[in-house]
C-alpha cells in the first residue's frame, strides 16, 4: 500500500519529533531525567543573574499583582533561580529538557525557539567536563553534521576581570568588546584605563589566544599568570587530552577569549557552529551556581542545542 | 555561505570604493574585471566572491551568514545592533556622529521633549537616554538637514564629515557624539569555518592600515 502523502509542514514536524526523540533516547540511556522548567521567570531576579542581557530582547508580561515577569529566555537561568534552591547539593543529578525559550529581536516580532539541553549537577572536575563534551559530540554526530566546536574557560577571563581597576559599567563595556572580538576598541580600552602592566600584556594578546592549546600557551609565554589562570589553562589541556583523535581534531578548537552574554559561567565553556546557521547552535559550560540556603556552590555543567537551527542543517543535508 | 568561497559584502558608495582600492593593492580584487553594474563579482582563482550592497544592508548580509566578511561604517553597526565580530578599524571613512541644528538651540528644553530628526533612531535614542533627555524621534531617510529648517524637528542626529552641508543650510554642530570610521566585520560562524582565510585577509588589511596611519 502506498504511503499517505503528508503536507510538507507535517513532514517537517515528523522529522523534528524524530530528532528530539533520538536525542531523548541518547541522553536517557546516559541516565538523564526529564526536567520541565517554569515558563515564567521573575524579571528582577533574571536581570540580577544576567546583567548584560538586553531587556528589550525579552518578552515581558505582568501578573494580576503587578509583578513583572519574563517568558523564559534561557533555561539555565531558570535552573539557577528555581531548581538549585530546592535540591540537595551532595547528589549527582542529571537532567535534560526539551522545551521552548522566548525572545524578541530589535524591532522584530516575538520569537519562540526550541531548545534541547542537558545539565549535569553535583560533580566538578575533568570527568564531568569531558562527559558533557562527549555527550554533545555524540548528539551532533548522530546526524553526521559538519560542525566546529570551540572550547574556552571562563575561569581565565574571570581571574583577569578581578584584577582590573575599573567600575562595573566599564567592565560591562569591556565584556561587550571581548564578546564581539573588537580588537581596535580593546586597544583603545587598554589605552584609556590605568591597567597594570601584566594585565595590559594579557589584554593585548587576548584575541590571539585561539587555536590549539599549545599555541595558546606559546602566546602566553611572555605573560605572568596567577594560580587561577594557570588552573584554567590546565583544565583546558586536560580536556583536550580527553578528546579522541582523528577527524575530531580539526573540528575542535580552543579560544580563551570566548565570552558568553550570560555572566553565570565559572569554568569550561562551549560554543558550536554549523555551516548553515548564522550563530552558535550549541552553547554551554560550567556555571556552578550558589545554593542560597547553604551559601556554597553546586557543581553544574550543561549545554543547550538550538533545535530549529539543527533542523535546517539536517534537512539541508538530505 | 559554505561553498569553498569567501564572501565579502562591500557597500556601494565612497567607503566601498576605498575598500576596493585597498583590496586591489592587496591583490585580492581586480577593478578592471569588475563591471560597475554587476552586483556579484567572483574571483575564481583566489575563491573570493564580492557582493555589492547598499551600505545599511552590509550588516544584514553578514549577520545572516550570507556574507562571511563585510566592510561598513561604524554608524551602521551601531544602528543595526547586530551580533557580528568587529575585527578591524580600517581607518578610512572617518567622520563623527553629531547633534546639529540652528546656532543656540537648547538641547534640554524645559517644557517638551527634544524633537530629533535622524536616519539613526537607535543611536539617537541611546545617546539621549544616557543623558536623561526625553526626545521624540522623527525617522527620516535622507536630507535630514531639512528637519530644523522646515520646523519638523529641533535638531538632527547625523554623521558629519566636513560640515559643508550643514553650513550651506545655516545649521551647525551643537554637540559631537562619537567618532566613526569604516570597520571590517565578520560572521561568527564563518569565523570558525574559514578562520585561516579570514585571519589572513584581516592581517593583510591591518598591515595596509598601519602603513597608511
Amino acid at each position: 500500500m502506498a504511503k499517505p502523502a503528508y503536507p510538507t509542514n507535517l513532514d517537517f514536524q515528523k522529522k523534528k519529533l524524530a530528532l528530539k526523540r533520538r536525542f531523548t533516547d541518547t541522553v536517557s540511556k546516559e541516565g538523564y531525567m526529564l526536567y520541565e522548567p517554569e515558563m515564567f521567570e521573575d524579571y528582577e531576579s533574571f536581570m540580577k543573574v544576567n546583567q548584560r542581557v538586553k531587556p528589550s530582547s525579552m518578552v515581558k508580561l505582568t501578573d494580576n499583582l503587578g509583578n513583572i515577569l519574563v517568558l523564559r529566555p534561557d533555561v539555565t537561568t531558570t535552573i539557577i533561580n528555581q531548581l538549585i534552591p530546592r535540591i540537595r547539593p551532595v547528589e549527582v543529578t542529571r537532567l535534560f529538557y526539551d522545551t521552548e525559550v522566548y525572545g524578541q529581536s530589535p524591532g522584530g516580532p516575538l520569537e519562540k525557539r526550541s531548545e534541547f539541553g542537558v545539565e549535569y549537577l553535583g560533580e566538578n572536575g575533568e570527568n564531568a567536563d569531558s562527559n558533557i563534551l562527549n555527550l554533545m559530540l555524540e548528539l551532533l554526530d548522530a546526524y553526521r553534521l559538519d560542525y566546529r566546536i570551540e572550547i574556552g574557560n571562563q575561569r581565565f577571563l574571570n581571574a583577569l576581570f578581578e584584577k582590573l581597576p575599573v567600575n562595573e559599567e566599564r567592565l560591562r563595556a569591556l565584556k561587550e568588546i571581548i564578546t564581539y572580538k573588537n580588537d581596535y576598541r580593546l586597544r583603545k580600552f587598554v589605552e584609556e584605563e590605568s591597567i597594570g602592566a601584566n594585565e595590559r600584556d594579557l589584554l593585548s594578546v587576548l584575541f590571539t589566544l585561539e587555536g590549539d592549546v599549545d599555541g595558546i600557551e606559546d602566546a602566553l609565554r611572555s605573560v605572568r599568570l596567577d594560580s587561577e589562570m594557570k588552573a584554567a589553562l590546565n583544565e583546558l589541556r586536560t580536556l583536550r587530552n580527553a578528546i579522541p583523535g582523528g577527524t575530531l581534531k580539526h573540528r575542535i578548537t580552543f579560544d580563551l577569549s570566548m565570552l558568553s552574554k550570560y555572566d553565570y559561567y565559572q569554568g569550561i565553556t562551549f560554543q558550536g557552529f554549523t555551516p548553515r546557521a548564522a550563530g552558535a547552535v550549541v552553547k554551554g559550560g560550567r556555571y556552578n551556581p550558589v545554593n542560597p540556603s547553604s551559601g556554597s556552590r553546586i557543581p553544574a555543567i550543561g549545554f543547550t542545542l538550538d533545535i530549529d537551527a539543527l533542523m535546517k542543517e539536517v534537512s539541508g543535508n538530505e | 555561505m559554505n561553498d569553498g568561497y569567501l564572501t565579502i559584502a562591500l557597500p556601494k558608495g565612497r567607503i566601498g570604493k576605498t575598500a576596493m582600492e585597498y583590496m586591489e593593492k592587496l591583490g585580492i580584487f581586480d577593478v578592471v574585471k569588475q563591471s560597475s553594474r554587476k552586483l556579484i563579482f567572483i574571483d575564481e582563482t583566489i575563491k573570493i566572491r564580492y557582493m555589492f550592497v547598499k551600505a545599511v544592508d552590509v550588516v544584514t548580509y553578514v549577520n545572516s551568514g550570507v556574507a562571511d566578511l563585510g566592510v561598513v561604517g561604524r554608524d551602521i553597526i551601531l544602528e543595526e545592533n547586530a551580533a557580528v565580530y568587529e575585527l578591524l578599524d580600517l581607518g578610512f571613512g572617518r567622520c563623527k556622529f553629531s547633534v546639529a541644528g540652528f546656532k543656540g538651540t537648547d538641547l534640554h528644553p524645559k517644557n517638551a521633549p527634544l524633537r530629533v530628526a535622524t536616519k539613526y533612531p537607535n543611536v539617537a535614542r541611546r545617546y539621549f537616554k544616557r543623558r536623561n533627555q526625553p526626545i521624540d524621534i522623527i525617522k527620516l531617510n535622507g536630507s535630514v538637514e531639512l528637519g530644523p529648517i522646515a520646523g519638523l524637528s529641533d535638531v538632527i542626529v547625523d554623521i558629519v564629515e566636513t560640515g559643508g552641508t550643514l553650513r550651506a543650510n545655516g545649521l551647525e554642530v551643537l554637540e559631537d557624539m562619537m567618532e566613526i570610521s569604516a570597520k571590517l566585520i565578520a560572521n561568527p560562524a564563518a569565523y570558525r569555518f574559514k578562520r585561516s582565510a579570514i585571519r589572513g585577509i584581516t592581517d593583510m588589511l591591518n598591515e595596509r592600515v598601519e602603513k597608511n596611519a
